[in-house]
Protein backbone atom coordinates (compact mmCIF):
# COMPACT_ATOMS: atom_id res chain seq x y z
CA UNK A 1 0.00 0.00 0.00
CA UNK A 2 1.41 3.73 -0.62
CA UNK A 3 2.77 5.79 2.30
CA UNK A 4 -0.32 8.30 2.84
CA UNK A 5 -0.59 10.44 6.16
CA UNK A 6 2.32 7.93 7.13
CA UNK A 7 0.40 5.24 6.75
CA UNK A 8 1.78 1.71 5.59
CA UNK A 9 0.55 -1.56 6.01
CA UNK A 10 0.17 -0.45 10.34
CA UNK A 11 -0.50 2.69 11.47
CA UNK A 12 2.37 4.77 12.98
CA UNK A 13 2.13 8.01 14.60
CA UNK A 14 5.24 10.43 15.53
CA UNK A 15 5.17 11.50 18.97
CA UNK A 16 6.94 13.98 19.47
CA UNK A 17 10.47 13.90 21.97
CA UNK A 18 9.85 17.10 24.07
CA UNK A 19 6.30 17.98 24.73
CA UNK A 20 4.75 14.15 23.88
CA UNK A 21 2.26 15.49 20.65
CA UNK A 22 1.26 13.32 18.23
CA UNK A 23 0.47 13.37 14.44
CA UNK A 24 -0.16 10.82 11.82
CA UNK A 25 1.55 12.72 9.15
CA UNK A 26 5.63 12.97 9.20
CA UNK A 27 6.80 16.11 10.62
CA UNK A 28 9.64 17.75 9.89
CA UNK A 29 9.35 20.08 13.37
CA UNK A 30 6.94 19.58 16.33
CA UNK A 31 3.71 21.78 15.37
CA UNK A 32 2.40 22.16 19.23
CA UNK A 33 6.29 22.75 20.42
CA UNK A 34 8.42 23.47 17.69
CA UNK A 35 10.80 20.78 18.50
CA UNK A 36 12.96 19.79 15.36
CA UNK A 37 12.60 16.31 14.02
CA UNK A 38 9.92 13.75 13.50
CA UNK A 39 10.04 12.60 16.81
CA UNK A 40 9.49 8.78 17.70
CA UNK A 41 7.59 6.71 15.27
CA UNK A 42 5.38 4.36 17.33
CA UNK A 43 2.08 2.34 16.22
CA UNK A 44 -0.80 2.81 17.87
CA UNK A 45 -2.43 0.30 20.14
CA UNK A 46 -5.16 -2.06 18.30
CA UNK A 47 -7.90 -0.46 20.36
CA UNK A 48 -9.14 2.81 21.28
CA UNK A 49 -11.97 4.77 22.68
CA UNK A 50 -14.14 7.00 20.69
CA UNK A 51 -13.28 10.32 22.59
CA UNK A 52 -16.32 12.42 20.23
CA UNK A 53 -18.21 12.28 17.05
CA UNK A 54 -20.55 13.90 14.10
CA UNK A 55 -22.59 11.99 11.66
CA UNK A 56 -22.34 14.82 9.31
CA UNK A 57 -25.47 15.15 6.62
CA UNK A 58 -24.28 17.98 4.81
CA UNK A 59 -20.90 18.05 2.59
CA UNK A 60 -19.20 19.35 -0.23
CA UNK A 61 -20.64 18.36 -3.66
CA UNK A 62 -19.18 15.06 -4.60
CA UNK A 63 -19.34 13.49 -0.90
CA UNK A 64 -21.46 10.60 -0.45
CA UNK A 65 -23.26 10.80 3.25
CA UNK A 66 -23.74 10.19 6.08
CA UNK A 67 -20.62 9.50 7.21
CA UNK A 68 -19.14 9.46 10.61
CA UNK A 69 -16.36 11.34 11.74
CA UNK A 70 -14.25 11.72 15.33
CA UNK A 71 -11.58 11.41 17.86
CA UNK A 72 -9.82 8.59 19.03
CA UNK A 73 -8.24 8.34 21.85
CA UNK A 74 -5.50 5.49 22.36
CA UNK A 75 -4.06 4.73 25.73
CA UNK A 76 -5.16 8.54 26.75
CA UNK A 77 -2.09 10.12 25.10
CA UNK A 78 -2.87 9.50 21.73
CA UNK A 79 -5.72 11.38 19.36
CA UNK A 80 -6.30 10.60 16.31
CA UNK A 81 -9.01 12.46 13.86
CA UNK A 82 -10.42 9.87 11.20
CA UNK A 83 -13.56 8.46 9.88
CA UNK A 84 -16.00 5.98 11.77
CA UNK A 85 -17.73 3.27 9.97
CA UNK A 86 -20.53 2.31 9.89
CA UNK A 87 -21.70 5.70 10.82
CA UNK A 88 -25.11 4.26 12.89
CA UNK A 89 -24.94 3.45 16.36
CA UNK A 90 -22.14 5.30 17.90
CA UNK A 91 -21.44 6.87 21.24
CA UNK A 92 -19.05 8.51 22.78
CA UNK A 93 -16.26 6.75 25.04
CA UNK A 94 -17.51 3.32 22.99
CA UNK A 95 -14.28 1.07 22.13
CA UNK A 96 -13.40 1.19 18.73
CA UNK A 97 -10.70 -0.51 16.41
CA UNK A 98 -8.22 0.62 13.29
CA UNK A 99 -10.03 -1.08 9.81
CA UNK A 100 -7.65 -0.73 6.50
CA UNK A 101 -8.59 1.10 3.56
CA UNK A 102 -8.89 2.42 0.72
CA UNK A 103 -12.27 2.97 1.16
CA UNK A 104 -13.97 6.50 0.09
CA UNK A 105 -11.73 8.08 -2.43
CA UNK A 106 -8.63 9.50 -0.34
CA UNK A 107 -9.72 7.64 3.01
CA UNK A 108 -6.99 5.11 3.49
CA UNK A 109 -8.26 3.93 7.11
CA UNK A 110 -11.17 4.17 9.38
CA UNK A 111 -11.97 3.23 13.10
CA UNK A 112 -14.79 0.97 13.73
CA UNK A 113 -16.98 0.19 16.66
CA UNK A 114 -15.27 -2.80 18.47
CA UNK A 115 -18.26 -5.22 18.83
CA UNK A 116 -18.76 -4.83 15.15
CA UNK A 117 -17.09 -5.99 12.41
CA UNK A 118 -13.82 -7.08 14.40
CA UNK A 119 -12.30 -8.49 10.83
CA UNK A 120 -11.88 -4.99 9.53
CA UNK A 121 -12.35 -4.80 5.79
CA UNK B 1 -1.49 54.18 26.56
CA UNK B 2 -3.89 56.76 25.86
CA UNK B 3 -7.86 56.05 26.65
CA UNK B 4 -10.17 54.87 23.86
CA UNK B 5 -13.39 55.80 22.74
CA UNK B 6 -16.05 54.21 20.35
CA UNK B 7 -17.47 57.57 18.73
CA UNK B 8 -19.86 56.36 16.42
CA UNK B 9 -21.33 52.98 14.98
CA UNK B 10 -23.13 52.31 11.65
CA UNK B 11 -24.10 49.14 10.46
CA UNK B 12 -26.10 47.84 7.07
CA UNK B 13 -28.79 45.27 7.36
CA UNK B 14 -27.72 41.88 7.22
CA UNK B 15 -29.03 39.46 5.00
CA UNK B 16 -28.88 38.29 1.54
CA UNK B 17 -28.12 41.17 -0.81
CA UNK B 18 -26.71 40.02 -3.75
CA UNK B 19 -27.81 42.92 -5.61
CA UNK B 20 -25.55 45.33 -3.70
CA UNK B 21 -21.95 45.56 -4.29
CA UNK B 22 -19.67 45.03 -1.36
CA UNK B 23 -18.82 48.78 -2.11
CA UNK B 24 -22.33 49.98 -1.68
CA UNK B 25 -22.90 48.05 1.50
CA UNK B 26 -19.19 49.76 3.25
CA UNK B 27 -20.37 52.73 2.42
CA UNK B 28 -23.49 52.86 4.05
CA UNK B 29 -22.13 51.86 7.22
CA UNK B 30 -19.15 54.02 6.99
CA UNK B 31 -22.02 57.17 6.82
CA UNK B 32 -24.01 56.01 9.50
CA UNK B 33 -20.85 55.42 11.58
CA UNK B 34 -19.53 59.02 10.43
CA UNK B 35 -23.10 60.62 11.14
CA UNK B 36 -23.40 58.92 14.88
CA UNK B 37 -19.84 60.72 15.66
CA UNK B 38 -20.91 63.81 14.36
CA UNK B 39 -17.84 64.20 12.10
CA UNK B 40 -16.89 64.37 8.46
CA UNK B 41 -15.28 61.81 6.69
CA UNK B 42 -11.82 64.29 6.74
CA UNK B 43 -11.39 63.56 10.01
CA UNK B 44 -10.29 60.37 9.73
CA UNK B 45 -6.26 59.45 9.63
CA UNK B 46 -6.50 55.80 8.65
CA UNK B 47 -8.26 52.53 8.06
CA UNK B 48 -8.44 49.21 9.22
CA UNK B 49 -10.68 46.69 7.17
CA UNK B 50 -11.57 43.24 8.21
CA UNK B 51 -12.88 41.21 5.12
CA UNK B 52 -12.21 37.05 5.05
CA UNK B 53 -13.52 36.50 1.46
CA UNK B 54 -13.84 39.19 -0.72
CA UNK B 55 -10.40 39.10 -2.89
CA UNK B 56 -8.62 41.73 -1.19
CA UNK B 57 -8.23 45.13 -1.36
CA UNK B 58 -12.00 45.44 0.22
CA UNK B 59 -11.05 48.59 2.29
CA UNK B 60 -9.71 50.43 -0.55
CA UNK B 61 -12.70 49.56 -3.11
CA UNK B 62 -15.45 50.74 -0.56
CA UNK B 63 -13.17 54.12 0.16
CA UNK B 64 -12.47 55.16 -3.55
CA UNK B 65 -16.03 54.72 -3.96
CA UNK B 66 -16.88 57.59 -1.89
CA UNK B 67 -14.35 59.73 -3.59
CA UNK B 68 -12.29 58.94 -0.64
CA UNK B 69 -8.40 58.34 -1.06
CA UNK B 70 -4.79 58.30 0.06
CA UNK B 71 -4.80 57.36 3.80
CA UNK B 72 -3.51 54.52 5.57
CA UNK B 73 -5.82 51.39 4.48
CA UNK B 74 -4.62 48.42 6.17
CA UNK B 75 -7.16 45.16 5.22
CA UNK B 76 -7.00 42.61 8.00
CA UNK B 77 -8.14 38.82 7.90
CA UNK B 78 -8.81 36.64 10.60
CA UNK B 79 -11.06 34.51 9.26
CA UNK B 80 -14.71 35.50 11.54
CA UNK B 81 -12.83 37.51 13.40
CA UNK B 82 -11.48 39.70 10.97
CA UNK B 83 -13.81 42.91 11.85
CA UNK B 84 -12.64 42.27 15.75
CA UNK B 85 -8.69 42.06 14.73
CA UNK B 86 -9.43 45.42 12.36
CA UNK B 87 -10.98 47.04 15.71
CA UNK B 88 -8.12 46.04 17.93
CA UNK B 89 -5.66 46.91 15.57
CA UNK B 90 -7.10 50.32 15.15
CA UNK B 91 -7.67 50.69 19.27
CA UNK B 92 -3.86 50.04 19.51
CA UNK B 93 -2.80 52.64 17.01
CA UNK B 94 -4.87 55.15 18.89
CA UNK B 95 -4.06 54.10 22.12
CA UNK B 96 -0.64 54.29 21.40
CA UNK B 97 -0.68 57.69 20.32
CA UNK B 98 -0.32 57.57 16.20
CA UNK B 99 -3.82 58.54 15.31
CA UNK B 100 -6.60 60.37 17.10
CA UNK B 101 -9.63 59.51 14.60
CA UNK B 102 -9.27 55.77 13.09
CA UNK B 103 -12.10 54.19 10.85
CA UNK B 104 -12.80 50.72 11.43
CA UNK B 105 -14.69 48.57 9.04
CA UNK B 106 -15.75 45.13 8.51
CA UNK B 107 -17.63 44.21 5.00
CA UNK B 108 -18.65 40.84 3.20
CA UNK B 109 -20.42 39.33 0.82
CA UNK B 110 -21.10 35.99 0.82
CA UNK B 111 -24.32 35.04 -1.08
CA UNK B 112 -22.57 34.89 -4.06
CA UNK B 113 -19.77 32.62 -2.65
CA UNK B 114 -21.24 29.88 -0.75
CA UNK B 115 -23.92 27.43 -1.27
CA UNK B 116 -24.37 25.19 1.83
CA UNK B 117 -21.50 24.44 4.28
CA UNK B 118 -18.62 25.90 4.40
CA UNK B 119 -15.26 23.70 4.44
CA UNK B 120 -12.23 23.82 5.66
CA UNK B 121 -10.78 23.73 2.41
CA UNK B 122 -7.56 26.10 2.67
CA UNK B 123 -4.63 23.95 1.86
CA UNK B 124 -5.87 20.44 2.27
CA UNK B 125 -5.38 19.74 5.95
CA UNK B 126 -6.14 15.57 6.94
CA UNK B 127 -8.99 16.33 8.74
CA UNK B 128 -10.84 17.85 5.95
CA UNK B 129 -9.89 15.24 3.44
CA UNK B 130 -11.62 12.92 5.53
CA UNK B 131 -14.73 15.31 5.73
CA UNK B 132 -14.45 17.46 8.32
CA UNK B 133 -16.63 21.02 7.44
CA UNK B 134 -17.03 23.88 9.44
CA UNK B 135 -20.17 23.18 11.63
CA UNK B 136 -18.94 19.57 12.30
CA UNK B 137 -16.33 20.54 14.26
CA UNK B 138 -18.53 22.41 16.44
CA UNK B 139 -20.69 19.47 16.15
CA UNK B 140 -17.88 17.26 17.78
CA UNK B 141 -17.56 19.94 20.51
CA UNK B 142 -21.38 19.49 21.28
CA UNK B 143 -21.47 15.52 21.43
CA UNK B 144 -18.76 15.37 23.93
CA UNK B 145 -20.19 18.22 25.98
CA UNK B 146 -23.58 16.32 26.17
CA UNK B 147 -21.77 13.30 27.08
CA UNK B 148 -19.57 14.72 29.89
CA UNK B 149 -22.14 17.39 31.14
CA UNK B 150 -25.23 15.88 30.19
CA UNK B 151 -26.01 18.65 28.04
CA UNK B 152 -29.63 18.46 25.80
CA UNK B 153 -30.69 19.26 22.84
CA UNK B 154 -32.95 21.09 24.20
CA UNK B 155 -30.62 23.38 26.08
CA UNK B 156 -28.82 23.72 22.54
CA UNK B 157 -31.89 24.64 20.64
CA UNK B 158 -32.71 27.17 23.60
CA UNK B 159 -29.42 29.20 22.14
CA UNK B 160 -31.34 29.06 18.56
CA UNK B 161 -34.99 30.01 20.19
CA UNK B 162 -33.45 32.82 22.42
CA UNK B 163 -31.52 34.30 20.06
CA UNK B 164 -33.99 34.50 17.27
CA UNK B 165 -36.64 35.93 20.05
CA UNK B 166 -33.78 38.77 20.29
CA UNK B 167 -33.62 38.90 16.24
CA UNK B 168 -37.50 39.88 15.89
CA UNK B 169 -36.74 42.90 17.86
CA UNK B 170 -33.60 44.08 15.46
CA UNK B 171 -34.06 46.04 12.56
CA UNK B 172 -31.08 45.20 11.00
CA UNK B 173 -31.34 41.14 11.74
CA UNK B 174 -31.72 38.53 9.03
CA UNK B 175 -33.61 36.79 10.62
CA UNK B 176 -36.92 38.09 12.24
CA UNK B 177 -38.73 35.36 13.06
CA UNK B 178 -39.92 33.23 16.18
CA UNK B 179 -38.36 29.28 16.30
CA UNK B 180 -40.21 26.82 18.82
CA UNK B 181 -38.08 24.48 20.13
CA UNK B 182 -39.39 21.49 18.41
CA UNK B 183 -38.71 23.74 15.21
CA UNK B 184 -35.28 24.20 16.02
CA UNK B 185 -34.89 20.38 16.62
CA UNK B 186 -36.69 19.20 13.93
CA UNK B 187 -35.31 21.29 11.33
CA UNK B 188 -32.65 19.26 8.80
CA UNK B 189 -29.41 17.75 10.49
CA UNK B 190 -26.36 19.29 9.19
CA UNK B 191 -23.88 17.86 11.59
CA UNK B 192 -25.77 15.72 14.54
CA UNK B 193 -26.52 16.97 16.99
CA UNK B 194 -26.82 20.20 14.90
CA UNK B 195 -29.62 21.00 12.50
CA UNK B 196 -29.97 23.58 10.60
CA UNK B 197 -31.48 26.24 12.61
CA UNK B 198 -28.61 25.76 14.61
CA UNK B 199 -26.14 27.10 12.36
CA UNK B 200 -25.59 30.70 11.53
CA UNK B 201 -26.69 31.83 7.99
CA UNK B 202 -24.26 33.05 5.67
CA UNK B 203 -24.83 36.82 5.15
CA UNK B 204 -23.99 39.99 3.15
CA UNK B 205 -23.18 42.90 5.11
CA UNK B 206 -21.31 45.45 6.83
CA UNK B 207 -20.52 47.32 9.71
CA UNK B 208 -18.72 50.40 10.79
CA UNK B 209 -16.86 52.16 14.28
CA UNK B 210 -15.15 55.30 14.78
CA UNK B 211 -12.69 55.43 17.38
CA UNK B 212 -11.10 58.36 18.71
CA UNK B 213 -8.62 59.77 21.36
CA UNK B 214 -9.70 61.04 24.60
CA UNK B 215 -8.98 64.40 24.08
CA UNK B 216 -11.58 64.13 21.41
CA UNK B 217 -13.88 61.92 23.22
CA UNK B 218 -16.24 64.37 24.76
CA UNK B 219 -16.36 66.59 21.52
CA UNK B 220 -18.18 63.98 20.08
CA UNK B 221 -22.17 64.13 19.46
CA UNK B 222 -22.23 61.31 21.67
CA UNK B 223 -21.28 60.79 25.82
CA UNK B 224 -17.77 58.57 25.31
CA UNK B 225 -18.52 54.66 25.61
CA UNK B 226 -14.93 53.63 26.51
CA UNK B 227 -12.43 50.47 25.25
CA UNK B 228 -11.68 48.81 28.64
CA UNK B 229 -9.73 46.08 26.78
CA UNK B 230 -9.36 44.64 23.95
CA UNK B 231 -7.61 40.87 23.45
CA UNK B 232 -6.94 38.71 21.21
CA UNK B 233 -5.05 35.45 20.88
CA UNK B 234 -4.79 32.23 18.11
CA UNK B 235 -5.54 28.63 18.47
CA UNK B 236 -3.56 25.81 19.84
CA UNK B 237 -3.61 22.08 18.09
CA UNK B 238 -6.58 20.05 18.02
CA UNK B 239 -4.20 16.73 17.98
CA UNK B 240 -3.33 15.93 21.02
CA UNK B 241 -5.27 14.65 24.27
CA UNK B 242 -7.24 17.44 25.58
CA UNK B 243 -10.50 18.84 27.05
CA UNK B 244 -12.58 19.52 23.64
CA UNK B 245 -15.47 20.99 25.60
CA UNK B 246 -13.71 23.61 27.36
CA UNK B 247 -12.77 26.56 24.77
CA UNK B 248 -9.79 27.41 25.88
CA UNK B 249 -8.65 29.68 23.23
CA UNK B 250 -11.69 32.01 24.94
CA UNK B 251 -10.42 31.48 28.05
CA UNK B 252 -6.88 32.82 27.15
CA UNK B 253 -8.55 35.90 25.40
CA UNK B 254 -10.71 36.53 28.63
CA UNK B 255 -8.61 36.63 30.63
CA UNK B 256 -6.47 38.86 29.04
CA UNK B 257 -9.28 40.99 29.17
CA UNK B 258 -10.88 40.91 32.22
CA UNK B 259 -6.44 41.50 33.70
CA UNK B 260 -6.57 44.39 31.28
CA UNK B 261 -9.76 46.06 32.29
CA UNK B 262 -9.71 44.75 35.91
CA UNK B 263 -13.13 43.80 36.05
CA UNK B 264 -14.72 40.41 36.96
CA UNK B 265 -16.89 38.53 34.44
CA UNK B 266 -19.91 39.10 37.22
CA UNK B 267 -19.74 42.66 36.16
CA UNK B 268 -20.32 42.32 32.81
CA UNK B 269 -24.05 43.49 31.96
CA UNK B 270 -24.55 42.18 28.71
CA UNK B 271 -22.32 40.67 25.76
CA UNK B 272 -22.34 39.68 22.23
CA UNK B 273 -20.72 36.25 21.76
CA UNK B 274 -19.97 34.12 18.69
CA UNK B 275 -22.88 32.12 18.76
CA UNK B 276 -22.15 30.78 14.97
CA UNK B 277 -23.52 27.66 16.13
CA UNK B 278 -25.55 26.69 19.08
CA UNK B 279 -23.06 25.24 20.69
CA UNK B 280 -20.79 27.81 20.78
CA UNK B 281 -22.51 29.89 22.83
CA UNK B 282 -22.75 27.36 25.22
CA UNK B 283 -18.93 26.72 25.28
CA UNK B 284 -18.66 30.91 25.43
CA UNK B 285 -20.55 31.41 28.31
CA UNK B 286 -18.06 28.66 30.50
CA UNK B 287 -14.82 30.21 28.93
CA UNK B 288 -15.95 33.61 29.75
CA UNK B 289 -16.84 33.05 33.21
CA UNK B 290 -20.65 33.23 33.09
CA UNK B 291 -20.96 30.00 34.61
CA UNK B 292 -19.00 27.08 35.85
CA UNK B 293 -17.29 24.68 33.63
CA UNK B 294 -19.84 22.17 31.72
CA UNK B 295 -22.94 24.61 33.17
CA UNK B 296 -23.53 26.48 29.61
CA UNK B 297 -26.43 23.95 28.85
CA UNK B 298 -28.22 24.67 32.56
CA UNK B 299 -27.19 28.39 31.88
CA UNK B 300 -29.37 29.22 29.13
CA UNK B 301 -31.93 26.70 30.08
CA UNK B 302 -32.30 29.01 33.04
CA UNK B 303 -33.42 31.92 30.86
CA UNK B 304 -30.59 34.57 32.44
CA UNK B 305 -28.94 34.85 29.51
CA UNK B 306 -32.30 35.97 27.74
CA UNK B 307 -33.12 39.50 27.56
CA UNK B 308 -34.80 40.52 31.08
CA UNK B 309 -32.41 38.01 32.64
CA UNK B 310 -29.65 38.97 34.83
CA UNK B 311 -27.16 38.87 31.81
CA UNK B 312 -28.46 38.90 28.58
CA UNK B 313 -26.30 37.48 25.39
CA UNK B 314 -27.16 38.35 22.20
CA UNK B 315 -29.25 40.61 22.10
CA UNK B 316 -28.78 41.79 18.90
CA UNK B 317 -29.96 38.35 17.83
CA UNK B 318 -26.20 37.29 17.43
CA UNK B 319 -25.05 35.37 14.67
CA UNK B 320 -27.82 33.22 14.39
CA UNK B 321 -30.30 34.99 13.65
CA UNK B 322 -28.85 38.84 13.01
CA UNK B 323 -26.32 37.12 10.33
CA UNK B 324 -22.90 36.40 9.61
CA UNK B 325 -21.09 38.39 7.18
CA UNK B 326 -17.72 36.66 8.68
CA UNK B 327 -15.79 40.10 8.22
CA UNK B 328 -18.50 42.96 9.54
CA UNK B 329 -19.11 40.48 12.30
CA UNK B 330 -16.71 41.29 15.26
CA UNK B 331 -17.93 45.14 13.86
CA UNK B 332 -21.17 45.19 14.28
CA UNK B 333 -20.94 43.30 18.03
CA UNK B 334 -18.83 46.27 19.07
CA UNK B 335 -21.83 48.30 17.36
CA UNK B 336 -24.80 46.57 19.10
CA UNK B 337 -22.71 46.59 22.75
CA UNK B 338 -22.22 50.64 22.07
CA UNK B 339 -26.30 50.44 21.19
CA UNK B 340 -26.94 48.90 24.27
CA UNK B 341 -24.59 50.76 26.68
CA UNK B 342 -25.35 54.37 25.23
CA UNK B 343 -29.66 52.74 25.84
CA UNK B 344 -30.46 53.04 22.15
CA UNK B 345 -31.11 49.43 21.48
CA UNK B 346 -34.81 50.16 21.30
CA UNK B 347 -37.09 47.37 22.10
CA UNK B 348 -34.52 45.05 22.76
CA UNK B 349 -32.82 47.49 25.82
CA UNK B 350 -30.66 46.11 28.01
CA UNK B 351 -31.70 48.17 31.46
CA UNK B 352 -28.59 49.69 33.17
CA UNK B 353 -26.13 48.10 30.90
CA UNK B 354 -22.86 49.62 32.07
CA UNK B 355 -20.42 47.33 31.04
CA UNK B 356 -20.10 45.10 27.14
CA UNK B 357 -18.45 42.55 26.30
CA UNK B 358 -17.99 40.94 22.77
CA UNK B 359 -16.74 37.50 22.06
CA UNK B 360 -15.91 36.80 18.63
CA UNK B 361 -14.08 33.35 17.41
CA UNK B 362 -12.49 32.55 14.20
CA UNK B 363 -12.41 29.36 13.16
CA UNK B 364 -10.89 27.56 9.27
CA UNK B 365 -7.73 25.53 10.03
CA UNK B 366 -8.93 22.04 11.06
CA UNK B 367 -6.09 21.17 13.32
CA UNK B 368 -6.28 24.34 15.81
CA UNK B 369 -9.22 25.28 18.24
CA UNK B 370 -9.15 28.05 16.44
CA UNK B 371 -7.77 30.62 14.25
CA UNK B 372 -8.06 33.78 16.05
CA UNK B 373 -10.35 34.47 19.12
CA UNK B 374 -10.85 38.00 20.46
CA UNK B 375 -12.74 39.49 23.41
CA UNK B 376 -13.44 42.80 23.53
CA UNK B 377 -15.09 44.89 26.55
CA UNK B 378 -16.89 48.51 26.04
CA UNK B 379 -18.05 50.60 29.15
CA UNK B 380 -19.35 54.06 29.78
Amino acid sequence: MPMKNGIADRLHVYRCSRCGYVTVQVPEVCRSCGQAGRGESIEIPEEGTLYTFTVVYAAPAGVNTPYAIGYVDFDRAIRIFGRIMPCDDLKVEMRVRLARGPFDGKITFCFQPSDAGNEGS
Amino acid sequence: MRRVSVAGVGMTTFGKQPERSIESLGEEAIREALKDAGIEVDRIEATYCGNAVGGGSVGQRILHGMGFGGLPVVNVENACASGSTAFREAWLLVAAGIYDVVLVLGAEKLSNRFDGVITLDRDVEAETEMGLTMPASYALIAQRHMAEHGTTREQLAQISVKNHRHGCLNPHAQYRAQLTPDQVINSRLIADPLTLYQCCPNSDGAAAAILVAEKLARAMRHPPVWVLASALVSGTSLRRVRDMTWSDIAARAAHFAYTQAQIAPSEIDVAEVHDAFTIGEIVAYEALGFCARGGGGHLVESGETALGGRLPVNPSGGLLAKGHPVGATGVAQIAELVWQLRGEAGERQVRNAHIGLAHTLGGGVAALDGVACAVTILGT
